[in-house]
């Protein structure tokens, strides 16, 4: 508990002085003014471990824990201002390499040295973190699609304002050319190696990213734009419904037509298949196989209950008309010499086609069985079709006993 | 003699059967279509039978238009056609402007936009507004519905829709659609009518203030 109770006291304390230690960390590079109204925080921070100072003479410096706090804690504000911070930063290691650097291996002072190219390395390794995380932010913005957003005007104009961010942080790794870098690392061969090999390969790298992101911001831009003007559109349309009830726009005045007025809709029909080829004929065997179609409803059709219809009473079904009509001609003519006329019978049937009769008579005569038909003679009344010769018209079946049947 | 190509052949009917072509409605198709040298050919095809090959304004839909419109018969078709989109417009414009107001990103259906049923219907009947208005525009001559529940109602739309060839479905559940370019012709004609009508200076009218004051 007694630990629980400490780390919350810490805590407690640098909530309680927040606004001074972010100041410091911000515009005093960690250094809080020694003063006589800061001397009690001084005291609490030290009792903490918070800050420290070599002797009473020294200035009072964040500690390097709450500085990586600070520092977590800006992340965002680091990002926004990449650019000029990843500019400082490398201004730094030049004057590093001009004033420490170089001077420190011209005196062969090989302590100094070893603290120089350390901390050059360690900037170094800072700036392209720096640079890295700078282009990544980009592609946040990408996979969001800005919908923090929610006005579509809003999401633009923020679109915009990250595109020339981009743009300036692109501007800004450019600088970072061969050609400047041999210049700064002349020939020292540490320099070279960190500079001309692992930095200009990281920045390489970032650019590209950063290009990629730039183009893609740029196509977002785009389509968020097409969709304002179309939301524009469908707002104007739909103002327009209201107001006018029955508005119906039309082009009759137009003689010329846009191409998108101008679809022709289907113009093709189905073919059908050339048969006469021989060369298709297997094909078409395999294909006729299958298209006969099974009607659905004979396949799903209930099972029929089956009735025990014995007990029921008799159906009796009529017979027509006209093939009582027909048989009763036959046997009448069956034993008559003379011819009977079909159509002096036809007056006797009422509401009945003519050809119907006339057929259904011919078909009963062509249904008697054989000994029946020789025992009777048959004679048509025709004339020959005034279009087509060949063809003749029925006018008339007469029917009589066939004398020479043997019956 | 020619030969027989299929591709060719396959990606002509799609655009004579009147369909628009997109990476959407068929990516095959759209990607044979986006080689320069196949929209020569595909166009010296067409060309002989008074059609071309042509494109919405942002390029992502092809379909088979008229090369010459000057001949009444033609001009009797357009007009008829257009009158067709005319007539259902309303309806359209209804639509979208209820998807608008459901998407959180507030952007119109657009090619390749996705759609799911369940958002919508989740979104609907949360806002009574929302249903409201999709019963009214279910009830329109274009969308024909019957249905009483706003699932019925969201079915019958976007089934209609489907088969106008504005959405694709997507999967075999039903609930998932996938917009086409044919949208992006509807925008066309919609910004010609805007054009051609004045819409927006008659817009512009209607809010200037009263100039004309005693």
């Amino acid at each position: 508990m007694a630990n629980l109770d400490e780390a919350i006291k810490t805590l407690k304390l640098i909530a309680r002085h927040s606004e001074l230690l972010v100041s410091s960390h911000l515009n005093q590079s960690g250094e809080i003014p020694y003063t006589e109204e800061n001397e009690s925080l001084i005291r609490s921070l030290k009792a903490s471990r918070l800050v420290w100072q070599l002797d009473e003479t020294e200035s009072v410096q964040v500690s390097s824990v709450l500085t990586r706090l600070i520092d977590h804690s800006l992340i965002n504000y680091r990002r926004h201002v990449a650019h000029e911070a990843i500019a400082d930063l490398w201004s730094h290691i030049a004057h590093l390499i001009n004033d420490q650097y170089y001077p420190a291996k011209t005196k062969c002072a090989t302590r100094d040295l070893e603290r120089v190219t350390a901390e050059i390395q360690e900037l170094c390794i800072e700036l392209i973190e720096m640079i890295h995380s700078s282009t990544i932010r980009f592609s946040e913005y990408i996979s969001s699609k800005f919908a923090f957003i929610s006005d579509i005007e809003l999401r633009i104009k923020k679109n915009e304002q990250v595109i020339l961010q981009a743009q300036r942080l692109n501007d800004l790794l450019n600088t970072f050319t061969f050609d400047e870098l041999t210049v700064t690392c002349g020939a020292d061969v540490f320099l070279r190696r960190l500079f001309l090999k692992t930095f200009s390969k990281e920045v390489e790298k970032s650019r590209r990213n950063l290009l990629n992101s730039l183009h893609q911001l740029n196509d977002l831009l785009h389509s968020l734009r097409e969709s304002a003007e179309i939301n524009r559109l469908l707002e104007l349309f739909e103002r327009k419904y209201d107001n006018d009830r029955g508005f119906l726009p039309n082009i009759e005045s137009l003689s010329r037509y846009p191409v998108f007025l101008r679809s022709s809709g289907r113009c093709i029909e189905d073919s059908f298949v050339n048969t006469s080829n021989i060369l298709d004929e297997d094909i078409l065997a395999d294909l006729c196989q299958n298209t006969r179609d099974i009607p659905k409803a004979e396949e799903q059709s209930p099972p029929v209950t089956v009735e025990d219809v014995t007990e029921q009473d008799d159906e009796i079904v009529e017979q027509d008309i006209v093939n009582t009509m027909a048989e009763a001609l036959i046997l009448a003519a069956q034993s008559s010499s003379e011819f009977i006329s079909a159509l002096d019978v036809y007056d006797r049937l009422e509401n009945q086609a003519y050809d119907t009769w006339l057929y259904a008579l011919i078909n009963t005569i062509e249904a008697l069985p054989s000994d029946d038909r020789d025992s009777i003679q048959v004679a048509f009344v025709e004339k020959v079709d005034a279009n087509f010769p060949n063809n003749y018209e029925i006018l008339d079946i007469k029917v009589k006993e066939n004398a020479t049947s043997t019956i | 003699m020619s030969s027989y190509d299929p591709m060719f052949s396959s990606t002509l009917q799609a655009l004579m059967s009147g369909g628009f072509i997109c990476e959407v409605s068929n990516e095959k198709f759209y990607s044979y279509l986006s080689n320069s040298l196949v929209q020569d050919r595909v166009n010296q095809y067409l060309l002989q039978i008074d059609r071309e090959l042509a494109q919405t304004s942002d390029e992502k839909a092809f379909f088979c238009a008229y090369s010459d419109a000057q001949s009444d018969a033609v001009q009797r078709t357009i007009r008829t056609q257009f009158k067709e989109v005319s007539n259902h417009l309303e309806s359209f414009v209804r639509w979208i402007r209820l998807i608008v107001s459901i998407n959180p990103a507030g952007v119109p259906i657009a090619a390749g936009e996705p759609l799911n049923k369940s958002t919508i219907l989740g979104s609907i009947e949360q806002t009574p507004s929302h249903f409201e208005a999709l019963k009214q525009l279910a009830r329109t001559s274009y969308f024909k519905s019957n249905a009483s529940d706003a699932s019925g109602l969201v079915k019958a739309v976007l089934s209609k829709l489907v088969d106008a060839g504005y959405l694709v479905p997507v999967g075999r559940g039903g609930t998932q659609y996938q917009a086409t370019a044919k949208w992006s012709w509807l925008y066309d004609v919609m910004a010609f009518i805007e054009s051609h009508e004045c819409l927006s200076e008659e817009t512009e009218n209607l809010h200037q203030p009263d100039m004309i004051d005693g």
